[in-house]
């Protein structure tokens, strides 16, 4: 089981390089990272977007690419389409967003599993690793679907804890939360949270172990004395919607964590950086990227 | 005031003495605070409930004298008695002792017949910020699911008078969505930008409002520049108005219980400051709440 990012970037080294299609290479700080990755031996990069802008900001920061690496587009749903094209050929292991709008690299995303009879729904995975705990905490949905009805919230709690099947939580501990307490009117997070219970309990009890606790200081509260336990933190936590999810996976900036962001779709990894992350932070993505791509492959070579 | 402990002295040296009214009034978790607190002195509970019970805590620390008891046994009775107090203000502060939360509600915040008639009622979270020494504000971390744009102006009143009441004269508010610019296909946005408008036109008293925020350009200020956003409030926010209470309340119990920030709450908007019964607060912290309590109570 992966219990950290230190595990995660120890792996990443280890081992042959992945192929990786990078949407719009044409800013510094994507190509910074694609160096750094590089470096570490993480990745071999295919770089998608406006060659002269490419070319002239690989001079300023000492990015040698390749010919065969360098894929020229311009328009943003092209670029898109093109490196998720490659992740579904079989082409590359990894798609990164770089200087690209995120909703069409998600739009892509979605096309490609449509066609493929692929995935049902595409949701992000936001990994914490937070210090002192013993496991890795998956955040979802963080960045797909605005307001999940309860049938995609289904399948996003699957994606979730099927990417944390990958990292060795063979049964992870999924919570739904809600901020419904009684004082407040009935929250349909709570209702999806009931009747997500009653219906999961039966055909997915192999996969998940789905907790009728729905808010955090209960899941570390616990039973009995003893107080807060971040230990009891689940594996897996469903965000009520993209509002909530967005400010719970980023108050990275404000608390001791560490967050990984990533999109699993069916035939790799596909990372979404911020706008607001450095090339260190993003290198660390990649490294999970790196990670997640060759334990599918494991597993795929297993089955 | 920019620490809890700053609030429970601010309130500890103000020399009003309001009347805490606590339902049940046998909850020895809730009376703990309102008896043997530094703040103890300061405070008049007015115990609601069984007499026989409520004398039997009161004898064992020697409060007696220092209680009003209002023997109701029948707890819905009890309920309705409170609320009777406060449409009538004899009491300044409700508090919730140990009671289930949904027969609170039912009574006490009855839309017709509770203590919050016809006004929009928020719950507003506060946290310690050690890494940044300040206190935050999230509103509305509980009670509105989808509130609408006056809703929001309402629940930000709110909060402002709070942030008065701790000693912050021009508070600075992040109006936070899931985007940092607008998009008319999305409310939460098109609101943020509203109220930042209002808020510009000094709609809302002396305070710096800004938004749609989201959190990294509100909170950090390299996030901010990476993402070429530009706003008064970013890293010095007091007020963070989120677009509905499951946002608040995730934005909260994460920096609480996850980041372990020291937390409090109180519910706004009823006529009088309202402390709810939390099992998962410290005693530290529900200390906290009565001097909360108590400073509202003052205005």
């Amino acid at each position: 089981m992966i219990k950290s990012f230190d595990e995660i970037d120890r792996l990443a080294g280890q081992g042959d390089p992945v192929t990786i299609a990078i949407l719009a290479a044409d800013e510094r700080e994507v190509l910074l990272t694609a160096q750094k990755a590089r470096e570490r031996r993480y990745i071999t990069p295919f770089l998608i977007g406006q060659r002269d802008t490419i070319l002239s900001l690989s001079d300023d920061v000492g990015f040698d690419v390749s010919p065969d690496g360098l894929i020229e587009e311009h328009d943003f749903q092209r670029i898109a389409d093109t490196g998720i094209d490659m992740l579904f050929a079989g082409e590359v292991d990894i798609a990164v967003k770089g200087n690209i709008p995120t909703s069409y690299v998600y739009r892509s995303v979605i096309k490609h599993e449509k066609s493929a009879g692929g995935m049902e729904n595409i949701s992000v995975n936001t990994i914490w690793d937070i210090p002192g705990v013993d496991h890795l905490t998956n955040i979802t949905d963080t960045g797909v679907n605005i307001n999940p009805d309860s049938k995609t919230k289904k399948s996003i709690i699957l994606n979730a804890a099927r990417t944390m099947a990958l990292f060795g939580y063979q049964k992870p501990r999924v919570a739904i939360l809600s901020a419904y307490n009684g004082i407040n009117a009935m929250l349909g997070s709570f209702t999806d949270a009931r009747g997500l219970q009653v219906e999961m309990a039966e055909g997915y009890s192999d996969e998940i172990e789905l907790l009728e606790e729905t808010s955090i200081a209960e899941m570390l509260l616990g039973e009995g004395s003893g107080g807060m336990n971040l230990n009891r933190l689940p594996h897996v936590l469903l965000v009520p919607h993209l509002d909530a999810g967005n400010i719970f996976s980023k108050l990275d900036f404000m608390i001791d964590v560490t967050r990984r962001s990533f999109v699993m779709s069916s035939k790799g990894p596909v990372i979404i950086p911020s706008r607001s992350d450095t090339h260190e932070f993003t290198t660390g993505e990649l490294a999970m990227g790196v990670v997640v791509s060759r334990l599918l492959k494991g597993r795929r070579e297993r089955a | 005031m920019k620490s809890f402990r700053d609030i429970i002295i601010r309130a500890k040296e103000s020399p009003a003495k309001p009347k805490v009214a606590l339902v049940p009034g046998d909850d020895i978790t809730a009376l703990t605070p309102l008896l043997t607190s530094e703040l103890a002195d300061t405070l008049v509970p007015v115990l609601i409930g069984d007499r026989e019970k409520i004398n039997h805590i009161l004898d064992e620390t020697n409060s007696s004298s220092r209680c009003e008891i209002i023997d109701i046994p029948d707890i819905r009775h009890a309920l309705r008695e409170a609320v009777s107090l406060v449409q009538s203000r004899s009491v300044e502060i409700l508090m919730q002792g140990k009671i289930k939360n949904t027969l609170f509600r039912d009574i006490v915040l009855h839309p017709r017949t509770g203590i919050a008639v016809d006004s929009t009622v928020s719950h507003v979270s506060i946290l310690e910020n050690e890494r940044t020494n300040r206190l935050i504000m999230i509103t509305d971390t509980m009670m509105n699911e989808k509130p609408t744009l006056a809703q929001k102006c309402s629940i930000l009143e709110s909060a402002i008078g709070l942030a008065h009441v701790l000693g912050i004269e021009k508070p600075r508010v992040a109006v936070i969505a899931a985007l940092e610019y607008i998009n008319p296909l999305i409310p939460s946005t098109t609101d943020a930008a509203i109220i930042s408008k209002m808020g510009e036109r000094h709609q809302f008293g002396d305070v710096v409002v800004d938004g749609p925020l989201d959190i990294d350009c509100a909170v950090s200020m390299e996030a901010s520049k990476r993402k070429k956003v530009m706003s008064p409030v970013t890293e010095s926010a007091d007020i963070f108005l989120v677009t509905d209470a499951e946002s608040g309340c995730c934005f909260a119990q994460v920096l609480g219980f996850i980041g372990r920030m020291p937390m409090a709450g109180i519910l706004l908007g009823a006529g009088v400051p309202v402390i709810l019964n939390m099992p998962s607060l410290s005693p530290g912290n529900r200390i906290t709440e009565l001097a909360v309590a108590k400073l509202l109570s003052e205005r």
